[in-house]
């Protein structure tokens, strides 16, 4: 316990002490909960995005848990040390401001928000190719090289699933090849829905009239589930698929194959692929 | 009552009458109102099918709902103002409701800021309360993966009710009740600056909140509490309820803005500087600032979405020329400004407590000061964060992701001021102390896990989950829930005069501290691993998670029990008297006496120093209650006279701030109109190049521009003083009005095409139409200066300086004229743009 006798060593020994507690509360659990907890951060490394989007959430975690931890370390010892004794004084001494606390508090503010924004931005532009992130008609981080198509069209209350590099056969569930780079075109047919892909860490709202772009890269054959994530009616909570697959490229020629010849006497009634899909009579662009 | 009785009797009892305006009458007339306009509904679409599932039609569950609550307002007595105005008379302020004290005086309109405060803080917790049972059903069907309790539809609407009244709630109570009652204590007034409007913008919140929950007899509203159109406009008929009550809540909010934001700018006490203003009083005035801005945009989508589903406009229809983006932008201008109404007050609300339990003067009052401000204004800038994965062009994400993120930086300051209050302070821990620490514990987690939204790859996964769930309601109920609890314990006493039971009171707090991070922190692994929100059913993985959560809700709910049985007990079957200034607070609401007196002040206070000087040697008194030792003249009802100078000041920046709203308000249709031109094709915003009759559009052109200079030329004699001749020029600028909403009546009925042929004609529509409305608004007042001003020529008005406290002279006219010439010239601003865009452009 701090003398009371001269009130500027006290405050100075009491703002140490907390920084120096805060100091070895954030040093141990702060390590912890980036060895224990970042591996399972979701969404985890199923795709080039979920693991792009995993190491994010880690640095951003890791860096909020300081922030939270300094808040709770100072929180917790003002309730220890600072409450009233009852030592006969009925107020507590005049401290209106503090000019180098507030501008280190915000010039740490400032860093945080210079290094949390441009550091997202980067990600999800360069490195992340969108990060999963639904990037509109006009996608601005693209990948290099060919791409296979996929539109994902929503509506209550499914998915359907458009090949167009295929002959734009339709499929009611979602396959694609591993290690490939798959552009999908989300569009809806009615309500706003959100195609969500649990696991490869996308998503991207489906709206009626517009196109939608997300890129993926899959980095392993599995199954991965789908989910919607925009309130659409009814069985919004029905509207999902547990069983899409990523699979390798010549498993994905053979079922593209399946496919085609499933489809073959239906495609002439489909409509024509359309980055925008709408049913007759409705067609935009003209 | 005798009269003898009513003689001896020191208050005047008031008048034995046949009809009586209240809240029985006010049900009556709603009731009469509703059948009215669904009758007119009716015969309107006589031969439109009804909605599937139900016996009714939008349009006359529309207009049924409109007229309700025209009926409602009316029989609560709001009609009796308006009618006297247009005769010519001067009201006065106090409307008969200071002559009784009793229970009553709460069920009926009134405009003492005291009544109107409690109003909303008990109808807000009885709201608060059906909201929180709404979240109970939630919660009791999520017990199982699978759960039966309750059908999809039912279940959706459970979620929808939830959360709109929640936050119809939670946005109208602080600043309605808190704001209401405390604001002018606090700044040493004895009314809010428009008492009226005040008791007014009640009247609007109740009713919002009573149309929203008829929607369970109409079919349900499936929407959540986004509305997010197309569903919206698909949706069956009970969807009409949120679009009406939003456009009321929309209302209310903005009356509660514009009239705060006016008292604090023009009523405040001599000496109470804007340095020593309560930093409660600061984050009003910031939150007014949005919600006077905001909250219009917000009428004007619901506006929208309700001719969308009335008369068949397409905005939010994409295929025929809207689109849902569209309305995801209108509603999240408005919704993000909305987040921190919710959040702004809390902040106020924690800062003006922990300087009382820590007894020491608010460190950095100015950057809490600066941190509220900045985040009122930057509120503004950040709505496109909502629309991250939603579709729309992503060349402005890392604008909106960097906008923010800088809200954190304002926000950290008021953080900054709350630590800096605490440090080396003498922390007394009692339950209003005790809930503002859990604000801060509970919303640096809301803040924090934010960080994740705000970043777009991380956002692509926690983007519609429970993780969203859980991080607005850390911020939201952790944050101003707590806060509104914390302001409940502490200002309680004063407004009822009775203490809380203290052990009570802690069990309610540290139950609901636990139970709430109990139930909250499981949400956010829940979203994170893959639970959408708003779904009925889920993966049989999450069973375990979800349990944890729905039985720490109950928990919630038990202590939410616990506050109600103390709230009864302490104030209705056990009461004990609180002493005046029971937390020994240097706040001014905290030197008058308890229960407040009728009119706060004998004499207006003489501030002296800040409200946070606890320490300071030798600090003055907060303020001098008694200045000159003789009470303020009182007229014969025994209403305090006001300083008559005052009103033309509140009068002239009540007009400028509503010019303000009402150029928000017609902001979203001049986006509507760009924005659905530049994202459709020709064909799809108007095929043909459609556009109204080219001479109604002139004429309407004409006569706005004649009225205009016609007023123009009747100010110039108002600001010289010189009335010969004004009302010939007033009469021709009515005339002209007049002329101008019959016009827009004409072009409207007129028109060679559907409202449904495209973008184009479905902004013409609303435009229009919502022109027409706040024209006949216009009109009115308009009618009331020259009904006045013809009053005053001929000497019939009532000479005697503010009979009830407001000034009815020349000056007052003169003020409301100048008031409404700001609004005239806005309103032409208006409707030239129309001309030019509608007519013109096209």
């Amino acid at each position: 316990m701090s003398s009371d006798g001269d009130p500027d060593r006290a405050e100075i020994s009491h703002g140490r002490r907390i920084f120096f507690i805060w100091l070895i509360v954030a040093g141990i659990v702060t390590p912890l909960v980036a060895l224990f907890v970042t591996p399972y951060l979701p969404p985890g490394d199923a795709s080039v995005q979920a693991n792009n989007q995993q190491g994010i959430n880690a640095i951003l975690l890791v860096l909020v848990v300081p922030i939270i931890l300094g808040c709770v370390v100072y929180v917790f010892y003002s309730f220890v040390l600072f409450r009233d004794r009852g030592d006969g004084r009925p107020d507590s001494p005049v401290l209106r401001g503090n000019r180098r606390v507030t501008v280190w508090w915000i010039i740490g503010t400032c860093l945080i928000v210079a290094f949390v924004v441009p550091y997202g931005t980067w990600q999800w532009m360069g490195p992340g190719v969108g990060s999963g992130s639904a990037q509109g008609p006009k996608p601005i981080a693209t990948p290099p090289g060919e791409t296979l198509e996929v539109q994902v069209i929503g509506q209550q209350w499914q998915f359907t699933y458009r090949y167009p590099s295929f002959g734009g056969i339709e499929t009611q569930e979602l396959v694609i090849p591993e290690d490939q780079y798959v552009e999908l075109h989300v569009t809806s047919l009615d309500v706003n829905h959100s195609f969500w892909a649990v696991g490869l860490a996308l998503k991207a709202d489906a709206v009626n009239g517009a196109d939608n772009v997300v890129f993926v890269s899959a980095t392993r054959a599995g199954e991965f589930k789908i989910r919607c994530a925009e309130l659409c009616g009814l069985w919004h909570g029905e509207m999902y698929q547990n069983d899409a697959r990523v699979v390798p490229e010549a498993e994905f020629q053979t079922w593209i194959q399946q496919q085609t010849e499933l489809n073959e006497g239906l495609l002439a009634y489909l409509p024509p692929y359309a980055h925008i899909y709408y049913p007759q009579p409705f067609y935009r662009g003209d | 009552m005798s009269e003898t009785a009513s003689l001896t009797s020191p208050s005047r009892q008031p008048v034995r009458r046949f009809w009586r305006f209240g809240i029985g009458s006010g049900l009556l007339l709603a009731l009469v109102g509703f059948i009215l306009g669904h009758v007119i509904g009716r015969t309107i679409s006589g031969s439109w099918e009804p909605a599937d599932g139900t016996d009714q039609q939008d349009l006359a569950l529309v207009l049924g709902y409109v007229f309700g609550v025209i009926g409602w307002l009316c029989g609560l007595g709001f009609a009796r103002y308006p009618i006297r105005r247009l005769r010519g008379q001067e009201p006065g302020l106090f409307v008969d409701d200071h002559s009784e004290d009793g229970a009553s005086r709460f069920f009926r309109l009134s405009t003492d800021h005291k009544v109107v405060g409690i109003q909303y803080i008990v109808g807000g917790l009885t709201t608060f309360l059906i909201g929180g049972l709404n979240a109970m059903l939630i919660r009791y069907q999520l017990l199982s993966p699978n759960g039966t309790a309750w059908n999809p539809n039912e279940y959706l609407t459970i979620v929808s009710l939830h959360g709109s009244v929640m936050v119809m709630t939670m946005s109208a109570l602080i600043l309605g009740g808190f704001g209401n009652y405390l604001v002018p204590l606090m700044i040493g007034s004895r009314r809010t600056a428009f008492p009226r409007i005040q008791a007014l913008s009640f009247s609007l919140f109740i009713s919002a909140v009573l149309v929203i929950m008829t929607s369970v007899f109409v079919g349900g509203i499936p929407t959540g509490w986004t509305g997010y159109s197309p569903l919206g406009v698909e949706a069956r008929v009970g969807m009409d309820s949120y679009y009406v009550a939003f456009a009321l809540v929309a209302m209310a909010l903005t009356l509660v803005g514009i009239d705060l934001m006016v008292t604090i700018i023009s009523l405040r006490a001599p000496g109470m500087s804007w340095k020593r203003l309560p930093i409660f009083v600061w984050s009003v005035l910031a939150t007014t600032v949005m919600m006077a801005l905001a909250s219009p945009m917000l009428l004007a989508t619901g506006f929208m979405g309700l001719l969308d589903r009335t008369v068949d406009t397409v905005n939010f229809v994409a295929p025929l020329g809207g689109s849902a983006f569209l309305y995801e932008n209108l509603f999240w201008f408005f919704g993000h400004p909305e987040v921190y109404i919710l959040a702004i007050p809390g902040f106020g609300i924690i800062l003006e407590i922990i300087p009382v339990f820590t007894r020491r003067a608010l460190w950095g009052y100015g950057l809490a000061v600066v941190g509220m401000l900045g985040i009122a204004f930057m509120s503004f800038t950040v709505w496109q964060h909502h629309l991250f994965v939603s579709g729309i062009n992503s060349d402005l994400r890392p604008f909106y992701s960097l906008s923010t993120e800088l809200i954190s930086i304002p926000t950290s300051l008021i953080f900054l001021a709350a630590f800096g209050t605490l440090w080396k302070g003498k922390i007394r821990f009692s339950v209003p102390m005790l809930f503002s620490m859990a604000f801060l514990s509970n919303f640096i987690i809301g803040g924090a896990t934010g960080i994740f939204l705000s970043d777009v790859p991380s956002n692509a996964t926690t983007h519609g989950s429970y993780f969203v769930t859980a991080h607005f309601h850390f911020t939201m109920m952790g944050g101003l829930v707590f806060a509104m609890f914390a302001a409940v314990y502490y200002w309680l006493p004063k407004m009822t005069g009775l203490r809380f039971r203290e052990g009570a009171a802690k069990w309610h707090f540290w139950t609901l501290f636990v139970a709430f991070n109990s139930t909250f922190l499981p949400l956010f692994v829940l979203g994170a691993r893959g639970m959408p929100r708003r779904v009925p059913t889920y993966d049989p993985t999450f069973v375990f998670l979800n349990r944890w959560a729905s039985v720490s809700a109950f928990c919630i709910f038990a202590s939410m029990l616990i506050f109600i049985a103390n709230f009864v007990w302490s104030q209705f079957l056990k009461r004990e008297r609180a002493d005046a200034n029971p937390w020994d607070s240097r706040g001014l609401e905290w030197q008058v006496a308890t229960p407040v007196p009728a009119h706060n002040f004998s004499e207006i206070p003489v501030v002296l120093s800040g409200p946070y000087e606890y320490g300071v040697p030798g600090a003055e008194p907060v303020a001098n209650l008694t200045p000159t030792g003789i009470p303020d003249p009182v007229d014969e009802d025994g209403n305090p006279i006001e300083n008559p100078d005052r009103t033309p000041d509140v009068l002239i920046a009540g007009g400028r701030i509503f010019s303000l709203s009402v150029m928000f308000f017609f902001a979203a249709f001049v986006f509507a109109f760009f924005y659905l031109r530049s994202i459709n094709s020709n064909n799809l915003w108007n095929k043909g190049y459609l556009g109204p009759d080219q001479a109604i559009s002139q004429a309407i052109l004409g006569s706005t521009l004649v009225g205009l200079a016609f007023f123009g030329a009747a100010m110039r004699r108002i600001r010289k003083d010189d009335e010969r001749g004004w009302h010939r020029l007033g009469v021709v600028a009515v005339v002209m009005g007049g002329a101008t909403i019959l016009l827009q009546i004409i072009q409207l009925v007129s028109l060679g095409f559907e409202p449904s042929s495209g973008g184009y004609a479905s902004v013409l529509v609303g435009w229009t139409a919502a022109m027409i409305a706040v024209e006949v608004g216009a009109l009115y007042w308009l009618l009331t200066l020259v009904a006045g001003q013809a009053r005053l020529r001929h000497g019939t008005h009532s000479a005697t300086l503010g009979s009830g406290g407001m000034l009815s002279s020349r000056a007052h006219l003169a003020a409301s004229a100048q008031a409404y010439w700001g609004l005239n010239r806005l309103l032409a601003g208006v409707i030239v743009l129309a001309y030019v865009l509608l007519a013109v452009i096209r």
